[in-house]
């Protein structure tokens, strides 16, 4: 399968996603919380909380939909990557995008920390702004400003890294 | 069992167009801004074309999509202080991980050494979450009610 849409590749597969993560909520169940059919940290978080509990009868939460059975995007995403990858030649291990491990494992630790304070990953906000919720837009903003600090604040460090 | 094999599914898809496009939101908003690029960004644009799409018409044909459009969603100030923290982090990091988690996903399904260890992590800060952080998050709560 070879997907040639051109300059508007993207906007295609973006509309793909919402349009599963809508039909995952409207016809098979995967709510509450609403805007939920596509979530990379809400999913993990589910699927973490679910290994603990019936591994250590731990109490973590898990949302109604989740509790006998746990969400399975993640594992859904690894796999698919690797089949694509696989399938094109480009199964290997190399570094990157963060050649520092530390580095990258902290880097990770903090956006599941920060995800959850706000409670979603970007993809989900954008479910929820699609759904209307004006606290997601409000997500959504910071996370463009977070991102724009990020950007300068990298630009800045390039630039004094040159002038050294 | 149904929305583990939906989540299942999705994933399924989601990762292999991933895999094989450079979908990463976080990345479009970076390249947007910096780089005045709007070919990432179109993804993010995407998303919430598609939400739009989607739930208007499941809601239409009968879905269950209840209490759409949500609208004003603020119940608390510590929820929206909360919400504008964690939103300018998880921004912030992210672009210092060079990917969101979506794309850190796909490019560890790929063999990326880097997105592997940051998944290390990732699941370590969910569990640091609900250990640590949730408990001081509910005492701040608990102080601006």
């Amino acid at each position: 399968m070879k997907l040639k849409l051109g300059y508007n590749r993207l906007l295609v597969i973006g509309i793909i996603m919402g349009v599963l993560a809508a039909a995952a909520q409207a016809f098979f169940q995967v709510q509450p919380p609403v805007a939920n059919g596509i979530s990379f940290l809400g999913h993990p978080r589910e699927l973490l909380n679910w290994i603990v509990d019936k591994l250590f009868g731990a109490n973590w939460p898990i949302t109604k939909a989740f509790i006998l059975y746990p969400p399975l995007t993640v594992i859904g995403v690894l796999i698919g990557s690797f089949i694509a990858a696989g399938r094109n030649k480009e199964l290997k291990l190399r570094p990157g995008p963060v050649r520092k491990k530390v580095l990258a494992a902290i880097f990770g630790f903090l956006v599941a920390n920060f995800g959850l304070l706000w409670g979603a990953c970007d993809m989900r906000t954008a479910l929820l702004v699609s759904y209307g919720s004006i606290l997601a837009v409000i997500a959504l903003v910071s996370i463009v400003i977070g991102v724009a600090l990020a950007g300068f604040y990298m630009q800045s460090a390039a630039r004094k890294g040159m002038s050294q | 069992m149904i929305p583990a094999i939906a989540t299942l599914v999705v994933g399924l898809l989601i990762g292999y167009m991933g895999q094989r496009s450079t979908f990463c939101t976080i990345s479009g908003i970076r390249d947007l801004i910096l780089r005045r690029n709007s070919y990432r960004f179109r993804g993010l644009v995407g998303i919430i074309i598609g939400g739009v799409i989607g739930f208007t018409v499941f809601k239409f044909i009968g879905g269950d999509v209840p209490s759409f459009p949500l609208g004003m969603d603020i119940v608390s100030p510590g929820i929206l202080i909360a919400t504008i923290i964690g939103g300018l982090g998880l921004g912030f990091w992210s672009v210092m991980a060079e990917g969101c988690p979506y794309r850190q996903h796909v490019m560890a399904g790929e063999g990326r050494v880097g997105a592997i260890f940051y998944l290390l992590g990732f699941y370590i800060g969910i569990a640091y979450f609900f250990i640590v952080t949730v408990k001081w998050l509910d005492l701040l709560l608990s102080i601006m009610r």
